[in-house]
């Protein structure tokens, strides 16, 4: 048959109907959320079994997958909830939104679908979340749950000193890691002096952290970020908790404005250690009753989110909470009224816009104001018109714009801008009375403004590699001074097996803030401070790699090395207290230097069943280098712990039905080994001569008789910490409402662990904090 | 405070330090008076902090005194341990010194301050304590100056007495440092400096500035003083205070201990070498 153009015509209508029908993907959208509260399920599967493809849902439960158009069937999963499966006929852009209701088991499948999402097929390496449930089942002192010390027992986390908040990750310091309530930096985490932290757990949803890879929208800290999500609020119905600890009291409230369109949450909390106190000034004071100290701390989280309309939605949060001392001698003489205070305190406020503007865009639009204060008085009047006071300042306005699109079923892409005002204030100090007033530094301020702007792609090269990378790019402008930068990122994961995939990681991080630490308790003597005309800021560049393994019954293992390199790192000169004057800037008594650290982590896990938890084993090393420090040598840094194994598990006992009440049973064991911490001793003594004016006289004559010689920085490492802690913990529901009781008991053989040396003449003495310690808390849910 | 309970509920106990440490250092210890007539050099081994045994001077070094690049002297071993050189430094010099023991060379330098402008006088203002003291000092703006105000006297019954630094001084000045203060109210006086009250010409709001205060534990005769000291004494007697405090307060509440390196100017060694200058006055309360 002879072909003619008719032929050709005919023939090429039929290829460009078939590759039009058949390359042209689809994508489906949707949110997935919890039926029972609406709340939304960050991390939910989508799984498409026939073409192996998957996705996760974003930190909004928002999901989006492009494929090829067909008849599918979708699962929707996420751990702890009842599966969701359904089919569809793909011929265009789907909306699909999926509530999925809370079950307890979930099948082998499922197991495999949820645990290989994550953990496996993600380029992601260095990544581990908690929910707030799993925080509050982690025995704790006086059986208060804290977020920030169940991070501690994550690998390649260190603490500071035992019960503290205060933490390390993969040797950074703890300005190095970003801690982000919805979004919005938190500048100071502490309550009563860093044995309590500022996130309530019951207002938390969530929290991840990223310590190996940092995808290309974090920015701003050397070592990782810690991503805390808060509640949103049930949707659905009013519900509450109340409960009470030795050291605490929580309240929270939430519910819908209106029924699946609008929620708040409301949560509260308060301490009264400040009983404590007053029992032991009672004690110690007996004779001086007109003097009052008292120490309070109470913080509040607040939200409320509405669902405008499919494409549409927004938030408002809202946190504060502050910390306050104060000691008052009114001795019912004017002239002799003296009253001390010293108080710091945090307030963040956040307004978010999710809009989609298709089904392969999503976007959240935030504006927010993060401040931290922190201030001492001492007022000698009553009316207080005679005042001393000093105070540190910092004020962050931001407005920030972040962008999820799909653009075909292989790539996914994200791409947003930050823009930041931020103002420092530190070291002011006022005086007023009568006759006279000053302050001083009032000029010793800095206004920085920080833009960034970043695009990270998630590719599959081919069926076993998929590839992460990213481009970070960012200025700060300060004191006239501009300091631009690019921190590429990229990770790739190698598929081994259905079980087993294999990672390699690297970040370049800036960082445009440092906190300078005179100690590590968790004290509110840290001052944060920008880079400035003189301080450039701090660059880190991380590497890591890991093996990771699933298993079909709930098991998982994972191995990570890794290794991190900063540069510009400040720290206080040392004998700063001795060198700097009251007017004196703090940019004259830091040095600048850099520091390593390496390791390999182990951790294994069981996720599923009634007993569940997990290992993690750390070895690991820590140095920093300054020129002007130390004689320039390098030496352990603070937070350097050799080992670290952290040993977590939960037992959940069967259900039992007794008086028409369902009760539930759950216990909890936990065991820590870390190696000793590393501290500056006195080395040597040395003879003293007498100061000026002193010589012959009594007072002193013993002490200034000798000096102490300290050459090297963290030259002595204490002995090693360990611990067992065991909880167990007992509800009965009936009708909507739970009853809860939680015993616990930290350290239960009595470890006299070494919380801190120090000098008593000629002697070394060790202060063990917390001894065993049984404790129990209370909680209402309604 | 909020701690007390649990640092008393904990357990205190003693602990052992290896003393894998490094060697012994050279010490020396010199500050030059521009009001003496002779200079004292204290020089011995540092020992380790467990140690009970005393400081072992060094006995057979060589030192010598230079003034710019000029050799006043050098020091000879006396009986009370130190080593002395009769000379009379003078205000606006540069000091220079050196000592060898065996193989081991320290040496140090420091400028003498210019004399103070600077009177004091009894107050008589009435508004203050009847003992309370007036300084008037009309500072140098081209140079700068570290000030220490202090005050000596006796205590004691009379034919027993004994001669003593005051061990506090009270003061209303606003530009004194903070490192040695207490809020303590104490008649009209708001604030408490232990030993001394220290200010840098740096926080002067310019022109004359007048300080009264009134010195505790002393009684008459009394000798009031300002000193004006060079950067490393500055640096050394305020280390030294804050780490007599730190070691003093650490005894009833431990928690805020924490290592204080010691201020030092001696290259190879440790120690101090600084200088003062000073005006002062007595009283005899009558």
């Amino acid at each position: 048959m002879k072909l003619t153009v008719k032929h050709i015509i005919a023939v090429f209508h039929i290829l460009l109907v078939f590759f039009s029908f058949a390359q042209t993907p689809v994508t489906i959208s949707g949110y997935v959320t919890d039926a029972s509260s609406g709340e939304k399920l960050t991390g939910a599967t989508i799984f498409v079994p026939v073409t192996n493809k998957g996705t996760t849902t974003n930190e909004y439960g928002y999901f989006n997958i492009s494929l090829q158009p067909a008849l599918v069937k979708i699962e929707a999963r996420f751990v702890g909830f009842e599966p969701f499966l359904t089919g569809l006929k793909l011929n265009s852009d789907t909306i699909i939104n999926f509530q999925l209701h809370p079950g307890i088991s979930i099948g082998e499948v499922e197991i495999k679908a949820a645990n290989q999402q994550e953990f496996l097929f993600s380029p992601s390496v260095g990544v581990n979340r908690l929910t707030a449930r799993e925080v509050e089942r982690i025995p704790a002192v006086l059986g208060e749950p804290d977020l920030l010390k169940a991070i501690q027992l994550l690998p390649g986390v260190s603490f500071a000193t035992e019960g503290s908040t205060g933490f390390s990750v993969r040797g950074g310091s703890p300005d190095q890691t970003l801690i982000q309530l919805d979004g919005v930096p938190v500048y100071n985490v502490n309550h009563l002096w860093g044995f309590m932290s500022a996130f309530n757990n019951d207002a938390v949803y969530e929290a991840k952290l990223y310590k190996g890879s940092l995808p290309a929208r974090f920015g701003g800290r050397l070592s990782s970020v810690l991503d805390v999500g808060m509640k949103e609020g049930n949707l659905k119905k009013r519900q509450g908790t109340f409960s009470l600890s030795p050291i605490a009291g929580h309240f929270t409230m939430e519910g819908p404005l209106k029924k699946d369109k609008a929620s708040f949450m409301i949560s509260g909390r308060t301490t009264w250690a400040n009983l404590l106190l007053m029992a032991y000034q009672k004690l110690e004071n007996q004779n001086n009753e007109n003097q009052i100290i008292t120490y309070g701390f109470w913080d509040i989280n607040a939200k409320t989110n509405y669902i405008i309309n499919q494409n549409n939605r927004v938030y408002l949060s809202f946190y504060t909470g502050r910390d306050a001392f104060m000691m008052e001698d009114d001795a019912n003489i004017h002239s002799d009224y003296v009253k001390f205070s010293y108080n710091w305190q945090n307030l963040t406020g956040v307004l978010r816009w999710n809009h989609v503007f298709s089904p392969e865009l999503f976007a959240n639009f935030s504006l927010y104001n993060s401040r931290f204060r922190q201030e001492y008085l001492n007022q000698f009047d009553k009316k207080g018109d005679e005042i001393y006071k000093g105070y540190n300042n910092l004020n962050d306005l931001s407005q920030k714009g972040d962008f999820d699109m799909t653009t075909n079923d292989r790539v996914k892409v994200k791409f947003g801008y930050n823009v930041s005002l931020q103002k420092f204030s530190p070291e002011i100090i006022s005086y007023q009375s009568d006759s006279t007033s000053f302050v001083l530094n009032k000029d010793i301020f800095t206004n920085n403004l920080i833009s960034e702007v970043y695009l990270e792609a998630d590719f599959d090269v081919t069926q076993q590699l998929k590839a992460s990378a990213g481009l970070r790019a960012g200025n700060i402008l300060t004191e006239g001074k501009n300091y631009p930068g690019l921190q590429p990122r990229l990770s790739i994961r190698h598929l081994v097996s259905e079980q087993v995939s294999a990672k390699l990681s690297y970040s370049r991080m800036h960082q445009y803030l440092h906190q300078l630490q005179n100690t590590t308790l968790g004290i509110p003597t840290e001052l944060w401070v920008s880079s400035t005309a003189k301080i450039r800021p701090g660059t880190s560049d991380l590497y890591s790699a890991g093996v990771f393994w699933t298993k079909n019954n709930g098991y998982r293992f994972s191995s990570e090395i890794y290794y991190t390199h900063l540069r510009n790192v400040l720290r206080y000169k040392d004998g700063t207290l001795a060198l700097k004057e009251r007017d004196d800037s703090w940019e004259d008594f830091v040095a600048t230097g850099k520091g390593k650290s390496y390791g390999i982590e182990f951790m294994a896990e069981k996720t599923t069943g009634k007993l569940t938890g997990w290992v993690a084993y750390t070895l690991s090393k820590s140095t920093r280098q300054f020129d002007e420090i130390n004689f320039g040598k390098e030496f352990p840094y603070e937070y350097d712990r050799r080992h670290q194994l952290n040993v977590n598990a939960n037992y959940c006992f069967d259900e039992i039905l007794k008086k028409g009440k369902t009760v539930k049973r759950e216990l909890s064991a936990n065991f820590n080994y870390a190696s000793g911490k590393y501290i500056t001793l006195a080395e040597q003594e040395y003879q003293g001569i007498p100061l000026p004016l002193m010589e012959g006289s009594r007072y002193g004559a013993g002490w200034f008789a000798k000096r102490s010689l300290m050459n090297s920085v963290n030259n002595y490492q204490m002995p090693a910490f360990h611990n067992l802690n065991l909880s167990y913990r007992i509800e009965r529901q009936s009708a909507g409402k739970t009853y809860a009781w939680n015993f616990s008991v930290y350290n239960v053989y009595n470890r006299l662990n070494p919380w801190y040396y120090y000098k008593q003449g000629d002697k070394i003495k060790q202060i063990t904090i917390f001894p065993i310690i049984p404790s129990v808390s209370f909680t209402y849910k309604w | 405070m909020l701690l007390f309970p649990f640092i008393m509920w904990g357990c205190i106990s003693e602990v052992t330090i290896d003393d894998d440490f490094k060697e012994n250092e050279v010490v020396l210890n010199c500050i030059l008076d521009a009001q003496s007539d002779t200079v004292v050099v204290q020089l011995s081994y540092s020992k380790p902090i467990q140690a009970t045994d005393l400081f072992e001077p060094i006995k057979d070094a060589q030192i010598q005194l230079f003034e710019g690049k000029t050799k006043i002297g050098e020091f000879v071993w006396s009986d009370s341990s130190t080593y002395i050189l009769p000379f009379s430094v003078l205000p606006g010099k540069i000091y220079w010194i050196e000592a060898t023991a065996g193989n081991i060379k320290v040496w140090a330098e420091t400028t003498v301050p210019n004399a103070i402008n600077a009177t004091i006088e009894k107050d008589t203002s009435g508004l203050y304590n009847y003992y309370s003291f007036g300084i008037l000092l009309n500072d140098s703006p081209e140079e700068v100056n570290y000030y220490w105000i202090s005050a000596t006297g006796f205590e004691g019954i009379e034919g027993n007495k004994s001669k003593n630094i005051a061990c506090a001084l009270y003061s209303n000045f606003e530009y004194a440092d903070d490192f040695n203060q207490t809020i303590y109210q104490n008649g009209s006086y708001k604030f408490e400096y232990e030993y001394y009250i220290r200010f840098a010409d740096s926080v002067l709001p310019g022109g004359k500035t007048e300080i009264v205060f009134y010195p505790q534990c002393i009684s008459n005769p009394i000798e009031v003083f300002l000193l004006s000291t060079d950067y490393h004494l500055d640096k050394y007697m305020k280390s030294s205070l804050l780490l007599q405090n730190m070691d003093l307060y650490a005894e009833d509440m431990p928690i805020i201990y924490a290592p204080f390196p010691m201020y030092s100017n001696i290259n190879g060694g440790t120690g101090i070498f600084g200088s003062y200058n000073s005006v002062s006055e007595k009283y005899d309360g009558k």
